[in-house]
């Protein structure tokens, strides 16, 4: 392990003159170490071309389908003007950024850096749909209604990431071939219209074709299945199953048994330099830009001992957030991140609403298990946060009490004014559900 | 596409192009393999792509351009690093010369078959995890920048970029091995 550290060392250029002189010495003494700087390498290159693609430049299929080939646009650009001064020609010009359009918008609330005005075009990157419904036509002539919620990887103009949520597919004939990739395989598709619906948590995804026909393969595998009209398959890490395409039956999918458990009161918020402040029912969150730090956090405990959490298949946190009246939302970037820290070791007795800044939880202690975000337009609505840390964290503390910071990432913008204090709901809230843990419980 | 050329049958413009495009990242990655630099990464390839451009009536065929291009873009290192060689953060002859026989075993079908899987890979961390992978490679954006963002020192934040690779690079290596075995993409 030592040995790949060197190496990422080397190639994020935090080496210096003796981690270069022990790579040295390793590359010529040892074969199983050129092999794993060979891998580091090309692992590097891999990133760097996924970074680009990300970073909207706009990449190409040199072969369509199962292997993609990215190719990063500037560097060809660039070449192709250099080849100009020699042979005086032009082969390349500057392609369009734009990947899709964002044609009809229902209702719809987004995370993304991304435009999500209707009739904003689209490079490529992430969009996360928070609510409502999305319709999205990509420059190949396919078209994508979204479902929220769902997130979205705009990738090229015949191809797209689902890593979670429901889309529909509408290809013509220009866009035959064009793919839906998931978590758990992908959809090519050869002329028609199709459902696909991700449950990113549990990489699983559902395919359906609606008219036409799909090939459907496994994430890394050549194995490919050729779905026609009104077929349905269910692809898992486990493989490629039929599936159903009744309407709803209600066991189209098995659903396992929750269990919730709630902060019984054990949270509240705290302001830096004071102790804990505002009404009882409600948590709230603040950061500021005038000393570049959070000034209200909002700290929370559970008691899961009662949980059989051995057996949880997945555990996830829910905060409601209920609408403030405190500060203006203007004040805000558009789009605000918070962060969860999960706090080990703090045992129950040690805060309460009685103590100060200093004496209760902190990032600094803590673990980030997590993050959400919110538009400064979304003025309520539930954050769910799964994620392997906070699985990590509640596993591995499920003695004691599992203690959570929230926090504001996303500073006010600089200047004069109330900025928005984020409030979510607590324990004592009258109409919403306080912090929430809740477990997916396999069926014995 | 034709495949061979030769005397008067020289590739065309198009044709270059097309081998160039297809071949580039793999020359990217061996160049990468002498220079710890991305900046003389880039630099390098684009003078290579001209120089290739230059003497491509010396190419035979065209299932011969990767190897061909291999030496021109080694050539084109090799310059850079004499003039950078007193920074003493390049990687010795001897090192550089051993380690070509396991970069030279990388084609274009184990190229994109790792950047098929490491894309699997990526989907499986968190937004904030992928962004920290990838804001190294990310114009503008230094990994001091996003520590100073959340609060954490930028030695904490390299550290967690050092297991994340960790993880991304074994998620690779084992759903590469995996591949026909009917197990999914696992992180």
């Amino acid at each position: 392990m030592k040995d790949r550290e060197s190496i990422h060392q080397y190639l994020l250029g935090k080496t210096d003159k003796d981690g270069v002189a022990h790579l040295n010495e390793k590359l010529c003494a040892d074969d199983d170490f050129r092999k794993l700087f060979a891998n580091q390498l090309v692992l590097d290159c891999n990133l760097r071309d996924v970074a680009g693609l990300r970073q909207a430049d706009v990449p190409i299929s040199a072969n369509t389908g199962w292997g993609q080939h990215l190719i990063r646009w500037p560097v060809i650009v660039t070449l192709a003007a250099s080849l100009l001064l020699v042979v005086g020609w032009i082969l390349f010009s500057s392609p369009p950024a734009r990947v899709a359009t964002l044609v009809s918008s229902e209702d719809a609330a987004w995370v993304s850096d991304l435009p999500t005005s209707v009739g904003s075009e689209l490079p490529a990157g992430e969009l996360q749909l928070i609510s409502g419904i999305a319709t999205l036509r990509f420059d190949s002539g396919a078209t994508m209604i979204l479902e929220a919620p769902a997130r979205l990887e705009l990738q090229t103009d015949m191809r797209a990431f689902l890593h979670d949520g429901s889309a529909v597919l509408e290809v013509s004939e220009s866009a035959i071939g064009f793919v839906v990739t998931t978590p758990s395989g992908d959809a090519i598709d050869l002329g028609t219209s199709f459902a696909v619906n991700v449950d990113g948590a549990k990489a699983t995804s559902e395919f359906e074709v609606l008219k036409g026909s799909i090939s459907v393969g496994m994430s890394n595998q050549c194995k490919r299945v050729l779905l026609k009209d009104n077929e349905a398959v269910f692809v898992d890490c486990f493989g490629i199953s039929e599936a159903s395409t009744a309407e709803y039956t209600g066991n189209t999918k098995q659903m396992k048994p929750r269990f919730r458990i709630g902060t019984d009161g054990n949270e509240a918020t705290f302001v830096r330099g004071g102790t804990s402040a505002g009404a009882s029912q409600l948590l709230m969150v603040k950061s500021s830009w005038k000393n570049n730090l959070y000034d209200r956090k909002a700290v929370f405990s559970f008691d899961a001992s009662g949980v059989e959490i051995a057996s949880a298949v997945a555990i996830r946190l829910r905060l409601n957030q209920v609408e403030s009246e405190i500060g203006f939302a203007n004040r805000l970037p558009p789009i605000n991140v918070f962060q969860v820290y999960a706090v080990p070791n703090i045992p129950q007795a040690s805060w309460d609403r009685g103590s100060t800044w200093d004496e209760t939880p902190s990032p600094d202690v803590g673990v980030l298990v997590g993050e959400f975000k919110i538009p400064r337009s979304r003025k309520s609505g539930e954050c769910v946060l799964e994620t392997n840390e906070l699985a990590e964290f509640v596993r591995s503390h499920r003695d004691g009490p599992l203690t959570f910071v929230v926090v504001r990432e996303t500073k006010q913008i600089p200047g004069d004014g109330r900025v928005l204090v984020h409030t979510f709901a607590s324990h004592s809230h009258p109409s919403a559900v306080g912090p929430t843990l809740e477990f997916d419980i396999i069926d014995e | 596409m034709t495949n061979k050329v030769s005397g008067d049958e020289k590739l065309d413009e198009t044709q270059f192009m097309r081998l160039f495009v297809q071949h580039e990242p793999v020359l990217r990655c061996v160049a990468r393999s002498m220079l710890a630099d991305w900046m003389a990464v880039d630099d390098v390839l684009q003078e290579a792509g001209v120089t290739m451009w230059e003497k491509i009536g010396q190419l035979e065929n065209a299932d011969g351009f990767l190897p061909w291009a291999r030496v021109i873009v080694r050539l084109k290192c090799h310059s850079t690093i004499n003039s950078s060689r007193r920074s003493r953060l390049v990687l010795s002859e001897e090192a550089v010369r051993l380690l070509a026989v396991e970069i030279d075993s990388v084609d274009r079908d184990r190229y994109e078959a790792n950047l098929y899987v490491l894309q699997g890979c990526l989907g499986k961390l968190s937004m904030q995890q992928r962004d920290l992978v990838l804001a190294p490679y990310r114009d503008g954006i230094e990994v001091q920048d996003i520590a100073a963002r959340v609060g954490k020192s930028a030695n904490a934040l390299y550290k967690q970029l050092g297991r994340l690779r960790a993880k991304l690079s074994e998620c690779v290596e084992r759903n590469l091995k995996a591949d026909g075995s009917g197990e999914g993409l696992a992180l």
